[in-house]
């Protein structure tokens, strides 16, 4: 059966990533509520100003059909921390997962447990996974390894929910 | 929406204090007001409340789980598991009563108030919180396997907030649905080694040989089965064997709950830990999660100074 998807942010990285059996990708503009089983935010959610994600959040979740997956994929700002604070010469990766880059700055950050507590404000998201992956940022000849953090949801039955609340 | 059913099993060998007993049961008993059924709390062997005692009663203690017949091993945390095991699964037929979760404790850890709350909330049929070595490297009792496949090393420097598969993960803090038991018992068969212990082996790697030789040497060898690494000559239990399935065992130098997320990896299930549970390890000096984060700091701060 078909799962219908869409991606926001790096987009192509999104869809590099999570095509799998099954899933479609929409071209819908604008999107409908209730209609997808899988959302996928990769590296789109630091770029929102910090008031205003939850709301974002809501809305992504709000597109979701009952049993829908969200995933949130975003720099990792434990792992820059760590970097920056403990590594005598840090990568400049890390730098870039906190501000970001001029032309897409970074408005808000994430650790693993800040994106979990966010994600978990909303009723009816069950948050299933929650790691921390590596990648791999190449520029020019040069390669560098980030983290992210990945964080996986479903959105749950109500009666789900219930047992859950 | 029915109530959860759940059993505490408290099997540990660990020499601890009675007051542990008082203050960890009550403060997983109340969950009870957060829609929690609780059935049987079984607690066995040297985790009964007085370490000494249960070892002077040793296998003489018949009414609990320590069986005389086992001498030398009711001290043994994976006889004492087993023993639960059993427990759980059977449930109380008399009062009509089986839980459908097991809550593994060790009378060594300390958990957080609404600990098996959450981890229903997780909604994994395998999931714990974490507690942590006292010694250095002072890790998380949770492993990865190692990338050769044999062994494991620990699931170690995470974000705070993970959530995620392990390979094997401590019984200290652990939740279990019935139907990972089921599974394994469905999928496995129990063979009887030469040394009279018992070995569950994948259904998929039990070949019945039929060999007209082999059926002649005595004991009458019925099976031959083929672990992926060597052949054992091994008979079927029988009719008078009434040990209970052998989930856990401490074989090959480990602790046994390796032993019990390896079978459970053969049915293709991986427990998960959630790291915001965190768990104290009540031990001559007690290790906590802040005791990590200071050794991991440390640990740092030193080698960016070389």
């Amino acid at each position: 059966m078909a799962k219908l998807a869409i991606a926001e942010g790096d987009v192509i990285l999104a869809k590099e990533r999570y095509s799998g059996p099954g899933v479609v990708w929409s071209d819908d503009n604008p999107f409908e509520p209730g209609k997808y089983d899988l959302v996928v935010l990769y590296n789109w959610l630091q770029l929102a100003e910090q008031p205003k994600v939850l709301g974002l959040i809501r809305y992504y979740v709000s597109l979701l059909k009952e049993g829908g997956e969200l995933i949130v994929v975003v720099p990792s700002l434990d792992w820059a921390a760590n970097e920056i604070a403990f590594n005598d010469n840090p990568s400049i990766a890390a730098f870039v997962a906190i501000y970001g880059t001029p032309t897409e700055p970074h408005r808000c950050g994430f650790t693993m447990n800040w994106l979990r507590l966010v994600l978990s404000q909303n009723d009816g998201l069950l948050v299933n996974y929650a790691n921390v992956e590596t990648i791999k940022i190449t520029q020019g000849e040069q390669s560098e390894e980030a983290r992210q953090n990945a964080i996986m949801c479903t959105k749950v039955l109500s009666e789900t929910a219930e047992a859950v609340a | 929406m029915s109530k959860a059913k759940v059993d505490i099993a408290i099997a540990c060998s660990a020499s601890q204090h009675s007051q542990w007993t008082g203050n960890i049961l009550g403060v997983l008993l109340q969950e009870q007001a957060r829609g929690i059924e609780f059935g049987q709390i079984m607690m066995v062997s040297s985790a009964m409340p007085d370490f000494n005692k249960s070892n002077i009663a040793g296998g003489y203690i018949n009414g609990g789980f320590a069986n005389p017949e086992e001498k030398g091993r009711n001290l043994r945390t994976d006889a004492n598991r087993v023993k639960a095991s059993g427990r759980f699964l059977s449930g109380m037929p008399d009062l009509n009563w089986k839980a459908d979760w097991v809550f593994w404790i060790d009378d060594d850890t300390t958990v957080p108030v609404d600990v098996i709350t959450r981890l229903l909330a997780l909604d994994k049929v395998a999931v714990a919180g974490l507690y942590f070595n006292p010694l250095p490297p002072k890790n998380p009792i949770a492993y990865i396997r190692n990338k050769t496949g044999i062994g494991y090393h620990a699931f170690y420097d995470y974000p705070w907030g993970t959530l995620t598969q392990v390979d094997s993960v401590g019984m200290g803090c652990t939740l279990v649905h019935r139907s990972v038991y089921e599974k394994i018992m469905a999928e496995h068969e129990i063979f009887v080694r030469p040394d009279g212990s018992l070995w569950p082996v994948h259904k998929s790697r039990v070949f019945n040989t039929n060999d007209p030789y082999l059926s002649k040497q005595p004991p009458a060898i019925t099976e031959l089965v083929v672990n992926g690494w060597a052949c054992h000559r091994v008979t079927k239990p029988g009719e008078d064997d009434h040990r209970s399935w052998p989930f856990y065992a401490m074989e090959y130098g480990r602790t046994e709950d390796h032993y019990f997320w390896e079978l459970a990896a053969s049915v293709g299930i991986r427990p998960w830990v959630d790291t915001t549970i965190t768990c104290g390890h009540v031990k001559p000096q007690t290790m906590e999660y802040a005791d990590y984060k200071e050794f991991l700091n440390d640990g740092k701060v030193s080698n960016s100074r070389g």
